[in-house]
């Protein structure tokens, strides 16, 4: 949650007890914020996903940027970089910084009051999800599909590489095996990539 | 001992099938499956060496399989968290 933090109150003033909690009644409701919290959720999946020098570099940059216009022209910067940054981390920061100046009382939250806030909404939001994802495709739903995806190619290689070792009757036999259970994986990963691709082409 | 190698030879098959199962077919359960029966298999072919009395030949063979696929079940769970 402390994540969350860093994009909504990167320009931090000095923090004053108990702010957060006149916002609980406010934020629930407002749409912006909403659309923040769920492009948090998928920027904690996404960051799962990218290298974690890649994501010090982001965070970098984003603590620098000092408005929402600057954190906007970077946002073209960044996507066009070798860096493969996720798409919903950005969106997330300019989510972030259009919630800050909205709520300027978010700039005088400690991180302890930013975890209770956001802690106490993300239940009723998951709950609001749930009424409205049954017919709709949810948003991040292309980031779950992914996740799955990579988590069965993962499953697959630890029971296929157990069934190498105890199934196969040589040692070489298990090494032959064993490099066909990676190139399987390989090509597992690289079809769960093609997919979330296709599918964010269809999501945006 | 033909009869041997031709079950050992089957019981590669599975250890692929379980491969594809996972990989292709994107199935765990099937894949678990296949291996279990595979499992099935090789008490079975330690039954038939027991029987020509070679089991320690067996264990010696097994045992590097086994060393092998516990260093590529380490591989594949580290080599994400490297």
């Amino acid at each position: 949650m402390s994540f969350s933090y860093l994009f909504l109150g990167c320009v931090a003033e000095d923090p004053q007890p108990k702010q957060a909690e006149l916002l609980v009644d406010q934020l629930p409701e407002d749409p912006l914020f909403i659309e923040f919290m769920n492009s948090l959720q998928k920027s904690q999946a996404n960051a799962s996903r990218i290298s974690k020098e890649d994501f010090e570099k982001i965070q970098q940059r984003v603590i620098s940027a000092s408005s929402f216009a600057e954190v906007e022209k970077d946002r073209y910067t960044l996507s066009g970089s070798n860096l493969k940054i996720e798409h919903p981390l950005l969106e997330m920061v300019i989510l972030g910084q259009k919630l800050r100046e909205k709520y300027p009382q978010l700039l005088v939250a400690n991180p302890e009051e930013f975890d209770m806030l956001l802690a106490e909404n993300i239940s009723e939001l998951v709950q609001k999800r749930s009424v409205h994802s049954a017919n709709l495709r949810i948003f991040g739903a292309c980031e779950e599909e992914f996740d799955t995806g990579i988590e069965t190619c993962r499953n697959a290689a630890l029971v296929a590489s157990a069934a190498c070792g105890l199934l196969t009757p040589t040692l070489l036999g298990a090494l032959a095996c064993g490099g066909f259970v990676y190139l399987s994986e390989l090509v597992c990963i690289d079809d769960a990539t093609k997919s979330y691709k296709t599918c964010k082409k269809y999501e945006n | 001992m033909d009869t041997i190698k031709k079950w050992e030879t089957y019981s590669i098959f599975l250890a692929l099938a379980v491969a594809f199962a996972g990989f292709f077919f994107k199935s765990i359960p099937i894949a678990l499956l296949i291996f279990t029966f595979g499992l099935f298999v090789q008490g079975y072919i330690f039954y038939l060496y027991k029987k020509i009395d070679l089991q320690q030949e067996y264990l010696k063979k097994k045992a590097g399989a086994v060393i092998g696929g516990i260093l590529f079940i380490a591989f594949f769970l580290l080599k994400d968290g490297i």
